[in-house]
């Protein structure tokens, strides 16, 4: 046990540059506070109950303004707002989630290759499998984890801004942001529910971009794209477009058709042809990644 | 039981032969040297033992394939590479911390008192530790692993000589017991010609000679000649000859040290010397 959490430890040390790309995380942060506090745009409607005005504002008065406005909402409607503004926080750090998780596993088994030091890391007892599961587990399991904890904190750094902005005007902090917040409970949930299903289907994304890792002796990211590029070309070249279609299902799942309403749909979809299939290829390729890793080298 | 028995070990890159039908054996609390020009297939050859690279014949370490089970190997054998592999964005302290997590046989008592002497600090990272500094931290690292054999690949190679010399003084001094055997490759003969009870050298993938050093003298004899015994000593085909001040100094294999004798100064040749006659006999 103690040595498999410090051979996590070990992946957050070698790659936290990968992991944490703390400039952007904070940027990402004020852009999402100034956006949803002033409105999308600096022109706003503002609604004080007798007269209607339209006028162009700046950042701090579009704070005073949204707070204003939120101490008019019904519950539905802050529900509404405050939704939007959590799933926004959320997606962004998806979206950066996925080039993270991208690069961190193109890397992971090729970074040390490249500065020699997998003799020292082989010179210890730790079997191949066993540091390629590692490192799949870290970038698949751990880093969104952590991913989800920066959501979690962000949404609530957000709370309290807002809390905060509205502490200065006749606005019940608790019966407009505090109690409407529990909608971001159902939002966390839902993270997880698309993110597991999102994973199961986009295995053998990660499986060869592991591979790649382990098998490239140079320029891992031209292998990465570059193989899947070509067999698409080639295979559009013959008029075909199976090969092209299973792939690209695979690199972005259409989730939203599936009609995934709860688990027994899911269930469903892994008893499919289709998912064995996945499932199969995903195995070969990390069962590659770990050959290629016991014949490695420095290079 | 034999730490190490290799047998017929093949391995072309090209056609070059990086181990050309290599046997040897190595035997519980020796240090052996491997010994050989550059590129005459010593890295290969450790590299085998260790389980990183694919030749032909048979191997066993510590009783097990290396091709197999690299990892449960690495809880009996220690490696350190030519300077400069541990990860340079890794924290001494770290480094620490990681070699006790996943090896069991390590003591970090003694890691960290090994560190203490030196003047690298916990807080360091390896990049700015320089070459010498890095080297004694993998062998504080090492030393603190108590192993069955312990694998050192040119393990001075780019080091000053104040660093070369502490290194092999604390090697033989505070680690080396009967209980380990070591196998150090290097092309610097002299440096280690002291510590060695046995040696292999390595030519073109070929080992060139196996030998006990306590058995050398049984084998060779070196011979100061005079220019009046000249000619009936090199009748009897010494292995090879170079000029010393006005005499000739003769190395002779399988002749008996009593027919030597009246021919001049009767010594057995240092392992140096030994080198230079075996290798540029090829």
């Amino acid at each position: 046990m103690q040595s498999f959490l410090i051979l996590i430890k070990r992946e957050f040390w070698e790659h936290k540059n990968t992991f944490y790309p703390y400039v952007i995380v904070g940027l990402l942060v004020l852009v999402m506070l100034a956006i949803f506090m002033g409105g999308e745009k600096a022109t706003v409607t503002v609604n004080t109950g007798d007269t209607a005005n339209e006028r162009s504002v700046g950042f701090l008065e579009l704070l005073e303004l949204s707070a204003v406005s939120f101490g008019n909402m019904s519950v539905a409607e802050s529900q509404d707002k405050l939704r939007f503004a959590y799933i926004v926080i959320a997606a962004n750090f998806a979206f950066m989630l996925s080039f993270v998780m991208f690069f961190y596993l193109l890397d992971c088994l090729y970074r040390d290759r490249k500065d020699r030091s997998i003799l020292f890391w082989k010179s210890l007892p730790v079997s191949d499998w066993l540091t390629v599961g590692i490192k799949l587990f870290t970038g698949l399991v751990c880093v969104p984890v952590v991913y989800f904890l920066f959501i979690v904190v962000t949404q609530f750094i957000f709370l309290l801004g807002a809390s905060l902005a509205a502490l200065s005007y006749d606005v019940s902090v608790w019966s407009s942001l505090w109690q409407p917040s529990t909608v971001v409970f159902g939002i966390w949930a839902d993270i997880w529910f698309y993110y597991t299903v999102l994973l199961l289907w986009q295995l053998p994304l990660y499986s060869w971009v592991i591979f790649v890792s382990a098998f490239a002796r140079s320029v891992p990211f031209v292998w990465v794209i570059g193989v899947p590029f070509a067999v698409v070309t080639t295979e559009s070249v013959f008029g075909g477009n199976a090969t092209s279609s299973w792939i690209w299902h695979h690199v972005v799942p259409q989730i939203g058709k599936m009609n995934l309403t709860g688990v027994g749909d899911i269930v469903d979809r892994i008893a499919s042809l289709d998912f064995l299939i996945t499932l199969v290829v995903s195995g070969i390729l990390v069962s590659g990644a770990v050959w290629f890793r016991s014949k490695a080298d420095e290079m | 039981m034999t730490v190490v028995s290799a047998r017929d070990l093949n391995k072309r890159f090209g056609s070059t032969h990086a181990m050309h039908n290599v046997s040897f054996e190595i035997e519980p609390g020796s240090i052996v040297g491997l010994i050989g020009p550059n590129g005459a297939g010593k890295t290969t050859t450790l590299k085998a033992i260790l389980g990183l690279t694919d030749f032909e014949g048979s191997l066993a370490v510590l009783g097990r394939d290396p091709r197999r089970g690299r990892h449960e190997i690495m809880k009996r054998v220690c490696f350190i590479a030519d300077v400069g592999v541990l990860p340079r964005w890794m924290k001494v302290s770290d480094a620490v911390n990681y070699v006790e997590g996943v090896h069991d046989r390590f003591n970090r008592d003694k890691a960290l008192a090994l560190l203490a002497e030196t003047d690298i600090s916990l807080n360091q990272r390896v990049k700015q530790l320089s070459k010498g500094m890095v080297t004694q931290l993998h062998l504080a690292l090492v030393m603190s692993i108590d192993v069955d054999l312990l694998v050192l690949d040119e393990p001075t190679l780019g080091l000053d000589i104040l660093y070369r010399k502490s290194f092999y003084e604390l090697l033989l001094n505070d680690y080396f017991d009967k209980s380990t055997s070591i196998i150090i490759s290097t092309h610097q003969v002299e440096e280690i010609e002291s510590l060695l009870t046995h040696l292999l050298f390595i030519n073109q993938g070929e080992i060139v000679l196996d030998s006990a050093i306590d058995a050398l003298s049984d084998t060779y004899t070196e011979v100061l000649v005079g220019p009046d015994h000249l000619e009936q000593a090199m009748s009897l085909n010494p292995i090879h000859s170079r000029d010393v001040i006005g005499k000739k100094s003769l190395i002779f294999t399988d002749v008996s040290k009593a027919s030597l004798q009246g021919l001049g100064e009767v010594s057995t040749p240092s392992v140096t010397d030994l080198f230079v006659a075996l290798l540029s006999r090829e």
